[in-house]
Formats: structure tokens, sequence, C-alpha cells
């Protein structure tokens, strides 16, 4: 079980298809630095305010605040592995594979922990590689910027999420935590699709969770948040960001977030890991492989 | 003595929204320790699907899977240790190198280390120092990566599907010397190809099977009909000769145009037949017995099926 394991991180890590996603990484990572620039310059010729922006800025935006550069990185990741049954189905490796264990769902389960630690590299590549882009742009910072943690208004109405002003994690330890934030929901998503195309074996299969996300997921959140802001706790895409937990932390109108916290988000993505996990189990045990 | 493979009355479907796809229909049969069965078919005939059946990927519709003594009908059975399998155009991770792509499968079953698979690379011709991603190996190089980690693991049950594809004359050769040498060695190995040639040279059985139907099972020991000889003498005098010796024996002859030579139907033995001619004086450039090959009978075979 364990060697089927890393069986399965050797093919996942060892993909070209890593280069591909990095470069999109470092694509957004220049689109937000480009973005923060303008904004933090409109500031300060507009209303005379200084609110610099710093490193930590690309990788809170990119990755915890704006839904659809998470989207984007979402199916970059189904992407680069989603189709890790497909592919060894296609190329003929399975029945190599599976004529190596005692039962046909050893090739599923020894997938699980190979595809969550897929996803923690992934987000910590991605952060990485953000700040690295970020750099080349933007000063070192030791703490989040006060772009970022800026109770003024102006700055707050061009910053389209709420941050807290004293976030009480250092930016490294707020990463480390972000990675384990978003990898058990990155990880289920990927689980889905594995589990997805072992009954339809089809590329198209592969991104059938992403595009729920997207056209479902997403379009219901905006019309719920339309009606009650606070609504859209319910949905993946919000979930999706960690911002979204302290959104409404300060309103007065809306309840906060608080009945959804951080750990709560972390337990749903971990349920949602179990079932799909399940029904891959199940599908690789009972359906013709 | 158990076999080593037992298929009882196979049947397998595929259904989609309107219609019932047969791929196998009441396939049976056994195959034995020191035994190489050949499944031979043209493409599309079920030759894959029965494999996949036999290590336990797909399940049958209809019959009965025995393999190495687990019973693989049911769904949630354990699958049995010591089956080798190669595929048809067998992949690897492409970015390692053929030796890390067989020391990572071999560390699936953990029976052998990395000295058994240098060796089973040396005896596929490979270079187990070859720094080159198996992503780079030629359709050849690959066919022997995938036969050495089909054999590495000593199995008990060899499957090969179109195991010479892209091999070289050499390695076909070789191939087929190396089979026989594993079923001397009480291997059991199902060959599914479409090269006669092939499988006849190598096999003890053979299922002919066209659109998942066994058209008719053989086995080399089966009587084979003698119908006479094709023989080629070297000039006219030579041939009259033949026409002489076939009106004594009351042989059929049919000449062939333009040479000196053609058919002889009779049921006196080659060697006899050839004793004889020389004896007489005639000058015999070639002489073949004409018995039914494996090609005239598969063509048969498929031929009655069409009708």
């Amino acid at each position: 079980m364990f060697c089927m394991m890393r069986y399965q991180c050797s093919r996942l890590f060892s993909s070209k298809r890593w280069l591909f996603v990095l470069v999109i990484d470092a694509f957004l990572a220049v689109a937000v630095v480009l973005d923060r620039k303008g904004t933090v310059s409109y500031l300060l010729t507009k209303y005379y305010i200084a609110a610099p922006a710093n490193i930590w800025d690309v990788p809170v935006q990119m990755l915890c605040a704006d839904i659809m550069m998470i989207f984007i990185l979402v199916t970059a990741f189904v992407f680069l592995v989603g189709d890790a049954f497909l592919r060894d189905e296609r190329t003929g490796r399975l029945p190599m594979l599976v004529s190596r264990t005692r039962n046909r769902a050893t090739w599923f389960v020894s997938l699980i922990p190979a595809l969550f630690l897929a996803a923690v590299a992934f987000v910590g590549a991605a952060v990485v590689i953000s700040l690295g882009v970020a750099l080349l742009f933007l000063p070192v910072g030791w703490s989040f910027s006060p772009f970022l943690t800026s109770t003024i208004n102006q700055v707050k109405s061009l910053r389209p999420f709420y941050f807290l002003p004293n976030m009480p994690l250092s930016p490294p330890l707020f990463f480390a935590g972000l990675i384990g934030y978003l990898a058990p929901a990155l990880c289920g998503i990927a689980l889905l699709s594995v589990a997805i195309s072992i009954w339809w074996r089809q590329t198209a299969a592969v991104f059938i969770p992403v595009v729920w996300i997207l056209m479902v997921d997403m379009s219901l959140r905006g019309e719920v948040m339309r009606s009650s802001p606070g609504g859209g706790r319910f949905f993946f895409s919000t979930q999706l960001m960690l911002i979204e937990h302290w959104q409404w932390a300060d309103s007065k109108i809306t309840a906060a977030l608080y009945p959804f916290p951080v750990a709560a988000s972390v337990i749903v993505f971990g349920i949602l890991c179990v079932i799909w996990s399940a029904l891959g189990y199940f599908s690789a045990r009972y359906v013709d492989l | 003595m158990e076999h080593v493979c037992e298929l009882t009355g196979i049947c397998k479907q595929y259904r989609s929204r309107k219609t019932v796809h047969e791929v196998l229909h009441d396939v049976s049969m056994t195959l034995d320790a020191g035994e190489v069965f050949g499944f031979i078919g043209p493409n599309g005939a079920g030759k894959t699907t029965l494999l996949r059946i036999m290590c336990g990927l797909a399940h049958p519709t209809k019959g009965k899977v025995k393999v190495l003594g687990t019973d693989l009908t049911v769904r949630n059975a354990q699958l049995p240790t010591g089956i080798g399998v190669l595929v048809e155009y067998p992949s690897f991770i492409p970015e390692l190198t053929g030796r890390r792509n067989l020391q990572l499968l071999a560390s699936i079953r953990g029976v052998i280390g990395l000295p058994e698979v240098d060796a089973t690379m040396e005896l596929m011709g490979l270079d187990p120092g070859n720094k080159t991603p198996a992503g780079r190996y030629s359709l050849g190089m690959r066919q022997r990566l995938g036969l050495a980690q089909a054999i590495m693991e000593k199995p008990r049950l060899l499957l090969l599907d179109e195991p010479t594809n892209g091999l070289d004359p050499q390695g076909v050769a070789e191939l087929r010397s190396y089979i026989r040498h594993l079923a001397d060695q009480g291997v059991a190995v199902f060959l599914a190809s479409h090269l006669l040639n092939e499988v006849e040279q190598v096999c003890d059985r053979v299922a002919i099977v066209k659109q998942g139907h066994v058209l008719r099972q053989m086995s080399k020991n089966d009587p084979v009909p003698y119908r006479g000889f094709s023989l080629q003498v070297s000039d006219a005098k030579d041939w009259s000769l033949v026409q002489q010796w076939a009106a004594q024996h009351q042989a059929t002859l049919s000449q062939k145009d333009g040479v000196q030579g053609g058919m002889v139907g009779t049921a006196v033995p080659v060697p006899a037949a050839l004793r004889d001619l020389i004896q007489a004086g005639a000058s015999i450039e070639s002489i073949t017995p004409d018995r039914d090959t494996l090609e005239t009978t598969f063509l048969q075979a498929i031929q009655e099926e069409t009708k």
C-alpha cells in the first residue's frame, strides 16, 4: 500500500504539467502586482493616502480573496491530477498496477494521500511563486502591508475584501494555515474528478466538479448574496475563499460568518474528502476498471 | 490437477442507452502450468477484454473465471498473486528511467529487489544504466521494458497482449524462445495476438476468435490431415519422372503454369516419395508437405463464420 502510494506520488509529481501550472501562477501573480501598484498609486494621487503594499498582498489576493483567481487555480489543479485514472486506463498502466495488488481498490486508496500531498505541494508552490514574483516589484515586509490592514474608508473601498486590521498571525504562519485550509478542499475536488471518471471515461468528466463550481455554485451564490450577504457561506465557492470568514466580522447589519468559522470549513472539506473517497473506493472495487 | 486458469461460459456485454454490445460470447478454456495458449483473432475480437477479465480488472456478465485458485467472478474477490501482464503498447512514467520505473513497480509487490530488476532488464536486452527517460524510448524498447515488468517477479501466469509489437526480427525470435523457456519452467502463458506465424510457432494450444465467439480450438498434438505435397523440379525431364511416379502411385498431379512443379495429391508420406524420386533420378528443387497451417485454418474458420 505504501509502495503503491509512492508510485502514485512519483507519477503525479514527475508530470511536466507542473511547469504549465506554475507558469499560470506566475502570470496571476503579475496581474495582482500590477493591479495593486495601480491602486496604491491612485490612493496617493487622489486622496494623498499612503497605504503601501508589500509582497504579502500578492498571495492574499491570489489564494484567499479573489474567487476568479482561486477558480483558475482549482481548474489548474484538476488539470494537473484529475485525470489520474483516465491516464492509467488509457495508457494501459492500470493492469500492470492492479495485477500487483490483492485488491482492485488499492489503486484508488493509495491515490488519496498522493492527491493530498499534491494539493499541499500545489498551494505551497503557488504561495512561493507569488512571493517570488512579488519580490521583483514590491517591497519586502515582515508583517501584512498597510494596504491590507488599513481601516481608512477610501482604502477599504478599494480593497474588495475584508482583512482583519490586527491579524493575529505572522504572514508565514498565516500561509502555513492557508495551505492546510486549501489542501483538503483541492484534494476533495480532485477525488471527485477521479471518482466521476471511473464511471464516465471521458476527459470532460474530469472537469465536472469545476464546471459545477463555476456554473451552479457560483451563480447560485451570487443570487443568494444579493438578498442575504451572509447566505453566501453555504456555498463551496465562498468556503474556498479564506478571507470570507472575516468578511462580515464588523458589520452591524449582517451577522458575521462565525457560525461558519475557519475550522467549520476545514471540517466540511474533510467530510467531502471522506464522501468522495468512499465513492471512489466502491467504484474502483465494483466497476470494471 | 487444478488448472492455472479456468474460464467457463464467459460472456461480456457492454450496455449503452439503446444497445447491448456483446464483446465475448460463451468463451470457455483452460490453461495449465507449462502450457502456452494462443488466442488469435482480428482486431476487435475481444482478446484484450478477455485478458482484462483474467487479471481481475473487468467482470464477466455471465460465466465463471478461476485464476490461480481465485474465483474472480465474485465482484469483491481478492486478486491472485503471481500474474504478470503485458498490455498492448505498454506505457510507463515518461519522466523516469526504465530502471526506476521497474523498481517502483517491483516495490509494490516487494518480492524482488534491484539486482533482479537489473538482471531482467539485461535479459530483455535493456541497459539498466541507461539514463534516458522511458518517455523517449522507441516502441521496441518500450515493449522490451513492458516484457521485463511482466516477467521480473517470476509469475506463474503470464498474460501477453500482442507481445511482439514493435520488436525487431531478432527480438521476436528471442521472445519466442524465452516464452518456450518460461513454459518449460512451468509458467502458464496466455498469448493474445493477431500474428498467426508467431502463435503457431510458440503455442501448444490455440483458440480462433471472431467478434467474441470462439470459432475453433486446436492443439498442436491434434492430427493434421495430410493431402500430399507441392514440389518443384529442375527441368521437364525431371517433371516427366514425377508424372511416372504419380501414375504408379495413383496420385493426382496439377502442374503450375510456367514452372516445372506443382501439387501432388497422395497419401504417400514426403520422405518415401522423396526417396523414390531421387532413386528414379529426378533433381528436386523443393518439396513441401501440403498440410493445413494455422493461417489456412484461421482463414477457413473466419470464412465459415462469415457464411
